[in-house]
């Protein structure tokens, strides 16, 4: 057939589509086209204003030819639908159906074959007032077998316009043409492009179950990904993965695009969109640095006026507030106890301060509250408080033997008490003191340790001034049987940090640990209880001392198997176990003697997420490392760490993912952006034979 | 340091990139880098190689008559503009065909003189590249596909003729002209605004 024959054929073709009778009918006439029958139908024959309701574009090629989807593929084009509406009248997009991929040798193509039918749904406005609904459809295909043929018809239907009925004819056509359809889902869904690999990070445990084998992942968007070579998909419990190859023709960074996930069982339509770094992290970013520009008189005064708020915190008031009492009944010592106390306090601040320079120097990535980041610390403080509330509660008597100290005695007594304010304290002013001690983190060791002693100073204040003035204490009601009552009503707020800490600790060990935890608390009330027991009753003292030593002996050991229960846990979450957070120094020191592998990430890298997924935090890679005894260090680069963006300069990068292999004597390796487990076990298996 | 990682980084790179391209047997062309070499023969028997237009701009055409997103730009005369447009500016305009015998688009090499004679067309040559030897160099995978070598044989641009992929005539005038663009910009000496453009047309009848 020549040229010329075909393109007559079109223009009669074109012709007698556009001049087709229409009647009011809920189908258009079919339009035959060389290779293609075309019709549109309608799933009511009347509708009414308000309404919304479906219509098919019903494409029947030749056997052995196709249409296109709305990603064609490498060549092709996606079937297009200009619609002629009456006003009022609006439509949505064409929802595709489940795509098929044909591959002709190197290239490929998604597209239909067989009865095609693209639904769109119309909507009438409920100001519509005319009798009929005139719908028309223009359509531009291309239909191919080897080769192509572009078409085009122009379908009209008109509807009546009243109380709707469904086109019974109909009914068969539109339950094909939606089981037809992918389902949709709204699973999140996020892409990046790194070294000419475009990675999908599904974030859905349904989305991880497609994956038996048999799925494909249609991209939705063109000059994307190469279209023939399959790529690879993998999955975690909760993740599905789809790496491809980046399309030699890539322009532009679509912002969305839907993606088509088939297997044998379901097909699953969704959208995807580009992984950006959100504004939220990049401003949060500049916190840590703006605080560097406030000079050190302010950040003192801040400091001790933190130090002086933290007396009012529920988690300290309790406590000070009966040493403030007890310091207004004893005013002959009332300097030298405050003096005490305050030291107690400063001393505990800096050296609390001291550890955490000292630890920072080591590498580890610490801020204020980092010992509430350990468990068996969190537990012991829950512990503490049970003992300090049900004190104050009445159950058991400290004081008792307090009263009777010596002189010295009483020094120590203040002494400690400032350093009891300071470590019950520490609950609170981890949520409230963050920026500040931000700021004393990130200064040279003398004045960060100035600063915690201005907070030390600031906490210990208000004993001072009862200390050395004593007309404060006017202020103070007198002591009487009140105290009692308020001593006890001040249980309360000590009970609720407790129910605090637990909530701490159950996020850290889960709940096998915390029901262990509250065992070993009542275990340890009860062990309070009989104490208090024993000091009412002098005659059975012994045996009430000897059943409380008892229960605490139980309570230690319920404790010991409810940490020891927390580390089963988490080494059965490997992801929080396996690395160790970046810092320059930390890799300095371990890259002197043994092998460290560095990784460079960030929480809205999704290239970097599936590096980890697939390549890191594997069983194979995590037995590789531990064979070799690889330290594994990550650095987050999610609030863009200056330190961080110095080290990837050196390598000349300015974006994650970063992957460094260094090995003790050797210069460090760069490994590729895209990483499997086999590419990190060759990098390793390279050192290794070049020693 | 870093001259030192980036060989292990080109070498791990080139390896993975191996295996994947393993299945494809494509060496993709990237702009910016030297034009993939070719060595055919045209409708005369003559044969024309990228070293022998050193210092000439060169513009590679795929074509198959018989696509009608080819008809599309030479039903127009857009594409025979664009080959005159580029001759006054001693530009070489090499038409490629790498459909296979017995595939749409093949022809002998007096029809396809007939062809550039019957459609007034003005190529410096049309080159048969019945085995798609050239083609798959050039990863063509469409007709019309564009591509343009700046004179020291750097590849400027590879993609489709204009910015709207349909076989309809009329839209020939409406659509921005990527690769007349590109070819402009290349002949003044400067990097084209986009390089890589999508490729639209019909699939390239390669023989497998």
């Amino acid at each position: 057939m020549t040229v010329f024959q075909n393109t007559i054929r079109y223009f009669v073709a074109i012709i007698l589509a556009t001049f087709v009778m229409t009647a009011n009918a809920s189908e258009s006439e079919i339009v035959e086209q060389p290779h293609l029958r075309a019709q549109l139908i309608a799933e009511y024959s009347q509708v009414e204003a308000g309404q919304t309701f479906d219509v098919a574009v019903k494409l029947v090629p030749d056997a052995g030819w196709h249409t296109y989807w709305i990603n064609p593929g490498d060549s092709g084009l996606a079937t297009v639908i200009n619609w002629q509406l009456p006003e009022g009248v609006s439509v949505g997009s064409i929802q595709w159906p489940i795509a098929e991929k044909y591959n002709i040798g190197h290239l490929s193509n998604y597209g239909f074959e067989g009865d095609t039918y693209l639904l769109s749904t119309i909507s009438i406005s409920d100001s519509y007032a005319a009798a009929t609904l005139p719908i028309t459809a223009e359509v531009d295909w291309l239909v191919c077998e080897e080769y192509c043929i572009p078409g085009s018809a122009t379908l009209s239907i008109e509807l009546d316009v009243g109380s709707p009925q469904r086109a019974a004819s109909h009914i068969d056509v539109f339950s094909t043409a939606r089981n037809n359809l992918p389902e949709t889902a709204d699973w999140q869904a996020y892409f990046d492009i790194q070294d000419r690999q475009v990675t999908i990070i599904v974030n859905n445990e349904q989305a991880a179950s497609l994956d038996n084998g048999s799925l494909y992942a249609f991209i939705g968007a063109t000059e994307l990904v190469e279209h023939q070579p399959p790529g690879s998909i993998q999955s975690t419990e909760s993740e599905l993965i789809i790496r491809r190859d980046l399309n030699t023709y890539f322009h532009d960074y679509p912002e969305h695009f839907p993606l088509l996930l088939v297997n044998d069982k379901r097909a699953v339509q969704l959208e995807v969109h580009v992984a950006e770094q959100s504004a939220a992290s990049v401003n949060a970013g500049s916190i840590t640095s703006e605080p560097s520009s406030l000079n050190l008189t302010t950040v003192l005064l801040f400091a001790l006026a933190g130090g002086f708020i933290l007396n009012l915190m529920p988690c300290v008031f309790p406590v000070l507030s009966l040493k403030a009492l007890h310091l207004a009944d004893h005013r002959d010592h009332a300097r030298r106890d405050a003096l005490w106390y305050t030291a107690g306090v400063i001393m505990t601040f800096v050296l609390i301060a001291a550890v955490l320079i000292a630890l920072r120097a080591t590498g580890a990535a610490l801020g204020w509250g980092f010992q509430l980041q350990n468990p068996i610390l969190i537990g012991l403080l829950a512990l503490l408080f049970v003992a300090i509330a049900l004190n104050l509660s009445g159950v058991f008597q400290i004081g008792t033997s307090l009263m009777r100290l010596g002189q010295g005695q009483q020094q120590q007594s203040s002494f400690a008490t400032g350093v009891l304010a300071v470590v019950i304290a520490s609950p609170c002013t981890a949520p409230f003191m963050g920026i500040a001690l931000g700021f004393a983190i990130i200064q040279p060791a003398p004045i960060a340790l100035t600063i915690f002693a201005a907070l030390g100073l600031g906490m210990a204040l208000p004993f001072l001034l009862l200390g050395f003035f004593p007309l404060v204490a006017r202020w103070l009601p007198k002591p009487g049987a009140w105290m009692n009552t308020f001593k006890e009503w001040m249980a309360i707020p000590m009970y609720l940090t407790t129910v605090w800490l637990l909530w701490v600790f159950g996020r850290q060990a889960g709940i096998d640990s915390l029901a262990l935890l509250l065992v070993a608390l009542i275990l340890f009330a009860t062990a309070l209880w009989t104490w208090g027991k024993g000091q009412l009753q002098p005659s059975s003292k012994g045996r009430q001392m000897a059943l409380s030593w008892l229960f605490i002996a139980v309570t230690a050991f319920i404790f010991t198997i409810a940490i020891q229960n927390q580390q089963v846990g988490e080494r059965s979450a490997p992801t929080s176990q396996q690395w160790q957070a970046w810092t320059p120094e930390l890799q300095r020191e371990l890259q002197e003697t043994q092998p460290v592998f560095v990784n460079m990430t960030a929480d809205w890298c999704i290239t970097c997420l599936a590096n980890e997924r697939v390549a890191l935090e594997t069983e194979a890679t995590r037995a590789l490392f531990a064979e070799h005894e690889i330290r594994y260090l990550k650095g987050d680069w999610t609030l863009q760490d200056p330190r961080i963006t110095e080290y990837l300069a050196n390598y000349q990068r300015n974006g994650v993912p970063l992957y460094v292999l260094y090995w003790p004597g050797q210069e460090p390796k760069v490994l590729p952006q895209i990483l499997t487990n086999s590419i990190v076990r060759e990098a390793v298996e390279q050192a290794k034979q070049s020693i | 340091m870093n001259f030192k990682t980036k060989p292990f980084v080109r070498k791990a790179f080139l390896g993975l990139a191996g295996a994947l391209l393993a299945t494809t047997a494509f060496a993709n062309p990237e702009v910016g880098q030297p034009a993939p070499g070719f060595n055919v023969i045209d409708t005369q028997g003559e044969t024309h190689t990228l070293e022998q237009y050193q210092g000439s701009v060169v513009v590679l055409e795929w074509t198959n008559h018989d696509c009608p997103f080819v008809v599309k730009h030479y039903a127009t005369e857009n594409m025979q503009s664009l080959q005159r447009e580029m001759n006054e500016q001693d530009v070489v305009w090499l038409t490629v065909i790498s459909s296979a015998p017995g595939t749409q688009g093949h022809v002998s090499p007096e029809q396809a003189d007939e062809l550039t004679s019957n459609r007034n067309a003005a190529p410096a040559a049309v080159l048969l590249d019945e085995d798609g030897t050239m083609g798959r160099a050039y990863a063509a995978r469409v007709t019309p596909h564009m591509y343009v070598i700046d004179a020291d044989g750097i590849l400027q641009y590879a993609g489709g003729i204009d910015s709207i992929p349909t076989a309809n005539h009329d839209d020939v005038a409406r659509a921005e002209p990527y690769f007349a663009n590109a070819a402009r910009a290349v002949l003044a000496g400067e990097t084209p605004e986009r390089q890589v453009t999508r490729p639209y047309g019909c699939t390239v009848k390669y023989a497998d």
